[in-house]
């Protein structure tokens, strides 16, 4: 069996020569919870657009269980397979949660009737009202529960947390948790809640300007990444240069605290080399993280 | 399943388009007893009109999510949740067409019956059989009009599309009477020189140029919303 369930090769995809997507990379793990971060306007939406066959590419390769995307039997089988949660939040007004859940229900075969029951208990869905009267954060935990429910291999997820309340992000966070651990289903997902991604991913993948800048298992990204602050006996008069692998440095008086991605005890050693200097190192977050990326992008 | 859907977003269309042709032929019926051939005439052009705005209102909304009540502004967010259901564009658009298809066909020959029943000079000397041939050929040269409004579904929001099939027929009807087609080479000549009612016969000729038209304008639909990105 394959170990990435999603594989996207050199995707590029512009639109009225505004460029979205450029030579995109991205592997999902099978089995993984796989966090998709990017500013907005990054091409986190198009890509997902492209996953679903509701965009086509200008160029490069997109496959899921191993199907190319672009082929239209294909994207339909792949489909067949995949829970989708949209940035937009929108279902049919017209209709009732009960009627959607009918609606939905025939197009996968795999439904899981207790999935749905449990989900419709835990986020308290009313079933006789009509969609267009439900808040956002209930059309949010609507799609969850469509998504959630049909035995689908792989979640897409453009921002599932949209709208719902600190107790919900909690709920809906704990039920993806489980659902990757006991039915092996990969999430991809896409947010700005970095905290969010923190707790769940296993995998994230930063993407800005249409390419992927960042994509690893989120311990080893966290286990690279260092902030070292030092500070010295008396200000530097002569910029210092550090030893490569300082991604961010910012010196404010006598201290200075530096961004590393990598060599971190090469530049712990550099700094304490420098008579009068006394360093410290902590742990980063993948907030710092990303900001570090995207802003010098 | 997608039966239901398009069921939820036309049933109230399908009332209005049952309910206004119906109106403006009792309205007059009751309050001026209007019954001469002359009325009956008046009646067959307005109901032939009626026919039109039909096909454009109930025309397919194709990929779209569409309200049942009124106009939707732009694409409704509801339309990527179809787009991920495990099922091709053509499938959702031909349903949607069927099941639109089917409702107009109601609508105008309910509209016909109507007009049978309510106004003994339209029935004059014909037969059931005519008034059933009247509805096939109202249905069959109206389609034409569903189906450009099928067509325009694809690339055009709510708003635009019934008001687009609508000046596309009044344009076709204006393009015919200035060229001076001939009643049964017309598709709105069942309305008049070519009624099955008069006539007592199917104008073929204006059905098989509806038919070609439909189509045309089927596969034109299919293509587009195959390869339209949404």
């Amino acid at each position: 069996m394959n170990d990435f369930l999603v594989e996207i090769a050199g995707l590029t995809k512009s639109f009225r020569g505004q460029t979205a997507l450029s030579g995109l990379d991205v592997k999902v793990p099978a089995g993984s919870i796989f966090g998709f971060l990017g500013r907005n306007g990054a091409g986190k939406t198009t890509t997902i657009k492209l996953l679903l066959g509701i965009l086509k590419p200008d160029a490069g390769r997109a496959t899921i269980f191993g199907l190319p995307v672009s082929d239209l039997r294909a994207s339909i089988e792949i489909r067949r397979r995949i829970g989708f949660v949209s940035e937009e939040k929108e279902l049919y007004p017209y209709m009732t949660v009960d009627q959607i859940i009918r609606f939905t229900r025939p197009f996968f075969p795999a439904w899981r009737d207790d999935l749905e029951q449990r989900y419709l208990k835990l986020f308290e869905l009313p079933l006789k009202r009509k969609i267009a009267d439900l808040s956002k954060g209930m059309r949010s935990k609507l799609m969850l529960l469509l998504a959630m429910s049909h035995g689908a291999e792989l979640l897409i997820l453009d921002e599932p947390s949209d709208g719902l309340d600190p107790a919900a992000v909690e709920d809906v966070l704990r039920e993806l948790v489980a659902l990757s651990a006991s039915e092996g289903v990969t999430i991809f997902f896409s947010s700005h809640q970095l905290s969010e991604v923190e707790q769940v991913a296993d995998y994230v993948s930063i993407i800005d300007h249409g390419k992927a800048i960042v994509g690893e298992s989120l311990d080893d990204l966290k286990a690279r990444y260092r902030r070292l602050h030092i500070v010295f006996e008396n200000e530097p008069r002569t910029p210092i240069r550090w030893a490569p692998g300082a991604e961010h440095v910012r010196q404010e008086g006598r201290s200075v605290s530096i961004l590393a991605s990598r060599n971190v005890e090469e530049l712990v050693e550099q700094a304490r080399s420098i008579p009068g200097a006394s360093v410290e190192q902590f742990p980063v977050n993948l907030r710092e993280i990303f900001l570090e990326h995207v802003r010098g992008n | 399943m997608l039966w239901m859907k398009g069921w939820l977003e036309t049933r109230w269309r399908l009332l209005y388009g049952l309910a206004i042709p119906l109106i403006t032929l009792l309205l007059p019926r009751v309050t001026a007893g209007a019954d001469s051939v002359k009325d009956a005439s008046t009646f067959m052009v307005v109901l032939a009109f009626f026919g039109v705005f039909n096909a454009a209102y109930l025309g397919g909304a194709g990929i779209r999510t569409q309200s049942p009540f009124a106009a939707m502004k732009g694409l409704h967010g509801s339309t990527y949740y179809t787009l991920s259901l495990p099922v091709s564009r053509m499938r959702v658009i031909s349903v949607r067409v069927a099941l639109g298809l089917l409702e107009f066909a109601a609508v105008v020959a309910a509209a016909y019956i109507g007009f049978w029943l309510l106004l003994p000079a339209a029935r004059g000397n014909s037969t059931l059989f005519d008034l059933f041939e009247l509805i096939v050929t109202a249905v069959a040269c109206s389609a034409c009009f569903y189906f450009a409004s099928v067509l325009l579904a694809t690339f055009l929001d709510d708003p635009w599309q019934p008001f687009g099939g609508v000046f596309l027929a009044i344009v076709v009807w204006l393009g015919a009477s200035r060229l001076s087609i001939g009643p049964r080479f017309n598709v709105f000549g069942f309305a008049g020189a070519a009624s099955p009612l008069i006539t007592h016969t199917i104008p073929w000729p204006a059905i098989a140029i509806s038919f070609i038209c439909c189509a045309v304008l089927f596969v034109v639909a299919l293509r587009i919303a195959d390869r339209r990105e949404y």
